[in-house]
């Protein structure tokens, strides 16, 4: 299901993604997502271990070292297709807020 | 004082707060979940604490997995990372606990939640389910068809009978947890996209675990009515759990011996299907040879021609000494059915061969209904038993019956009689023909 496969990204998809701009381990996504978001945005455990596979499985992202259990992954140019998808998407809702509220309101 | 505790849980598979809060109150009380399982769950002593627990599901884990795979592995070191210990596996569920008070929740997006709960479900419980709703659909056909065919028998012999809300009671039972499922699915799916939410399912299985113990007992029932010796009872009984203990043994020892997940459910499947028609089969001749199936023990037994036959002295209603005045030696033998409609009893005197073929024999079928609605089907049904020959109408005044049919082959009058009383019909047959006061006698005896 996952959002009618990754259509539109929830919050913890959006994070999980942009963190692996760069190659990264998968547990220490634990520590960066409420570290990139000032600790607004936690993934859980159990969350980030089915995002990843899910991702993987839509090739979102790719494996990049295999170290016994300890795995990194970095986002594939498909990856980052979504998550452009997604920020456009974002960007069109916040502009939609501005057009109703005005700039003012924004803050 | 009891280290181990086993208690019975209700739980829906994917009932994770209602899992969660059971065992935050186990823990609280000085119980840690050690298994758990389809019904008896078993907790270890500990010291009283307050503990969080998450319930959470690895699809691709399975009951026959000797070791958690390395996934599973780098899914539970992810957990240890925020304070979550793993406090059992079992097949796709896995249970942790933190000792903080507020922890990051191990699942946090209500999609993902959903999603991970679908694919465990999809695995093998919604399988399962539709497995058992085919097997009692099949069942209830099958059932169906022998109805057809043979009413009275049907409707009068216990394991064919008890069958039916047997089989019902089972499909209803796999329905209501296949539908509150798939309901609480479409409902938490929709909510997680909008909203963002996890649906909690929070289902009380009582009502459908109270339809397949019935359902189950109706299964027993069937077999202690049909097998009227009670040790025959005993030997299906024991057969039933020997097959589950075999089966549930031997993968619990090759999980330990480290067979892989394929090696193992293959042999397991193969030993079940191996032990069910070895051990079924087995314990159904012994039934036959021993003969305890029917509950009736001969009393003798006479040889002719080189071969032997038992003798029998069960109780007859009805024997050939209340109506004619002769002596010989008979085998006397009641097979009686009974169930909560209707009761279908066939006597049989036969004299034994070595007798001479002048001493008299008799054979009746007394069947009693109990629902009014069924006199119909069953006189069809009686009528309709032999193929070559036709019962046609007779006076029934002798018979003081409301209907009275003789058996025919072509213009041929049998001594074989329907004589259809206000709840029971019996077919009788003659082996001479009878007069008007041994019908007379039959009447008294028989009559309703």
């Amino acid at each position: 299901m996952a959002r009618v496969k990754f259509q539109t990204l929830t919050e913890q998809m959006f994070y999980v993604l942009l963190c692996l701009k760069n190659e990264c381990y998968g547990m220490d996504i634990l520590d960066k997502v409420p570290a990139m978001t000032n600790r607004r945005v936690n993934v859980g455990s159990g969350t980030l271990y089915h995002l990843l596979e899910q991702f993987l499985d839509a090739e979102m992202i790719r494996e990049t070292k295999v170290e016994g259990r300890r795995r990194s992954y970095i986002l594939t140019p498909k990856g980052k297709e979504f998550l452009d998808k997604e920020y456009a998407r974002l960007c069109a809702q916040a502009q939609d807020y501005c057009t109703i509220f005005g700039e003012e309101n924004t803050k | 004082m009891k280290d181990v505790k086993y208690c019975f849980e209700h739980f829906a598979f994917y009932d994770q707060a209602t899992i969660q809060e059971r065992l935050e109150e186990m823990a609280l009380a000085g119980w840690m979940i050690d298994k758990p399982g389809h019904m008896l769950w078993q907790y270890r002593r500990m010291e009283p604490k307050k503990l969080r627990f998450a319930v959470t599901y690895f699809s691709d884990a399975s009951d026959f997995d000797p070791h958690p795979t390395e996934k599973q592995r780098m899914m539970e070191e992810f957990a240890q990372k925020d304070g979550w210990q793993l406090a059992a596996r079992w097949g796709q569920m896995q249970i942790f606990y933190n000792e903080e008070d507020a922890p990051t929740p191990i699942e946090t997006d209500a999609v993902v939640q959903v999603d991970m709960v679908h694919r465990a479900m999809k695995k093998d419980r919604l399988l399962a389910y539709l497995s058992i709703l085919a097997i009692c659909i099949f069942q209830l056909l099958f059932g169906a068809g022998r109805f057809l065919l043979n009413p009275v028998d049907y409707l009068s012999t216990p394991s064919y009978f008890y069958q039916i809300p047997a089989f019902l009671l089972i499909a209803v039972a796999a329905m209501m947890e296949l539908f509150s499922y798939l309901r609480w699915y479409k409902k938490a799916k929709v909510i997680a996209i909008e909203s963002g939410i996890f649906l909690e399912m929070r289902r009380n299985r009582m009502a459908s675990l109270i339809f397949g113990f019935l359902g189950v007992l109706m299964c027993v029932l069937a077999f202690c009515g049909s097998a009227l010796n009670s040790w025959a009872v005993l030997v299906w009984l024991a057969t039933l759990v020997l097959i589950l203990l075999g089966v549930n043994g031997t993968k619990n020892r090759m999980k330990h011996k480290g067979f892989s997940r394929t090696i193992n459910r293959l042999l397991s499947y193969i030993l079940l299907v191996l032990l069910v028609f070895v051990l079924i089969a087995g314990t159904l001749l012994s039934i036959i040879h021993f003969g305890l199936g029917n509950g009736r023990t001969p009393v003798d037994t006479y040889e002719y021609d080189g071969e032997f036959f038992n003798i029998y002295d069960d109780s007859l209603p009805l024997v050939v000494e209340d109506l004619t005045d002769v002596n010989g030696q008979w085998s006397k033998e009641a097979h009686i059915q009974e169930t909560l409609i209707l009761s279908n009893a066939e006597y049989f005197q036969h004299s034994l061969l070595t007798e001479s073929s002048d001493t008299p024999s008799i054979e009746y079928t007394i069947t009693d209904i109990k629902l009014p609605f069924l006199y119909d089907v069953c006189k069809h049904d009686m009528l309709e038993t032999y193929e070559n020959e036709a019962f046609v109408p007779v006076d029934g005044a002798t018979w003081n019956a409301t209907e009275v049919y003789q058996l025919y082959w072509h213009n041929s009058a049998r001594n074989t009689y329907l004589i259809c009383w206000e709840k029971r019909l019996v077919e009788i047959t003659f082996y001479w023909e009878p007069t008007p006061e041994q019908i007379a006698v039959v009447v008294e005896k028989l009559g309703d």
